[in-house]
């Protein structure tokens, strides 16, 4: 989170985290951690549960803890979007998070990879993750102009396809295309969902949180996610042969950082 | 603004939960106002906190465990 600092404050979008710690505990972690945006104290757990995301179920220590997301408010004072999730273990890293707001915008000249009739190039939200991250890899795809490629969905033709290979080592969320265009086609007199220019095919990524998995990255490991990405480029006369790329994004998975405040000022 | 809103029918699309399945204040109201400490000890609020394009306000389980 503190490495997309730099990027939300270049964005114009302010940057705090509020969790039921104690001003001590977030010092403490602070100082480890040199961060530099505003970790709000929220012990009693009053804001908590007046923004409605206590979770007054958890156990033990952790009972009253904030379900984890953020919202998203406008310099009106309005929540313009939220995201929470159910996962108790997922870890959304910044980067992530403010490519979910500003899919556009994030940065990164991304990797050109080889692919006839079109432009290939792949991106990441991060290079560095911890066991139970979530983190986005994109494929960005630029169409010469005046052709397209098919849209998923599309009848008698074929659609782009980003086909993803599964791993233990972590989960892959469902894949995000951009809506399409309906592109009227004069020559066939059809209507068919289209992409044309440049676009994103988004992927969310889990890192395991898995005990094994865990106990495993006592040293950082690099885990490598696969991709196969089908497609076919026409132009208002012609389709070219369909075409697959082979596509892969490198992450450093970190271990866990697994140290507690000191003793008295702990949870407890 | 386009931008904001892609990002909203991402997450329709992307998680396929509907909005009030979420927990938390809903889209549309007014942000909680509160006054608090940061970890250096300084009074934040929301006007505080503020960038010229917004806040984004996230809320995690604990800096301790």
């Amino acid at each position: 989170m503190q490495n997309a600092r730099e990027k939300f404050q270049r964005q114009g979008l302010g940057l705090a985290a509020l969790s039921y710690d104690s001003e001590a505990i977030l010092e403490d972690f602070t100082q480890r951690h040199s961060i530099e945006y505003s970790l709000i104290a929220d012990p009693k757990s009053e804001i908590i549960g007046r923004y409605g995301v206590l979770n007054a179920n958890a156990p033990g220590f952790t009972k009253n803890m904030a379900y984890p997301g953020y919202f998203y408010v406008t310099p009106n004072g309005i929540i313009k979007e939220k995201f929470f999730e159910a996962a108790y273990t997922d870890r959304e890293t910044g980067t992530s998070l403010l490519l979910k707001l500003f899919p556009d915008l994030v940065e990164g000249n991304g990797r050109e990879v080889a692919a006839p009739n079109i432009k290939l190039a792949l991106l990441q939200s991060d290079e560095i993750v911890g066991p139970g991250s979530r983190f986005t890899v994109a494929a960005e795809i630029s169409l010469p102009p005046g052709t397209h490629v098919y849209a998923p969905g599309v009848h008698g033709y074929k659609p782009i396809q980003l086909t993803m290979e599964a791993s233990p080592d972590f989960k892959l969320l469902p894949l995000r295309y951009p809506d399409p265009r309906v592109l009227f086609l004069p020559v066939i007199n059809e209507a068919v969902p289209v992409y044309e220019g440049k676009f994103r095919v988004q992927q969310d990524v889990v890192v395991s949180a898995d005990r094994a998995f865990i106990g495993s990255i006592t040293q950082p490991k690099t885990v490598t996610l696969k991709g196969i990405f089908f497609y076919q480029a026409c132009d208002s006369v012609k389709c070219y042969l369909p075409q697959k790329s082979e596509l892969s994004w490198d992450v450093r998975v970190i271990p866990l950082d697994r140290e507690r405040s000191p003793e008295p000022i702990q949870h407890k | 603004m386009r931008l904001l809103l892609v990002g909203v029918i991402f997450l329709g699309i992307g998680f396929g939960a509907a909005a009030q399945d979420l927990p938390g204040v809903a889209v549309g109201k007014s942000a909680p106002t509160f006054q608090a400490r940061d970890q250096f000890g300084k009074e934040q609020t929301i006007s505080s906190l503020m960038g010229r394009n917004g806040l984004v306000l996230v809320f995690f389980r604990s800096a301790d465990w």
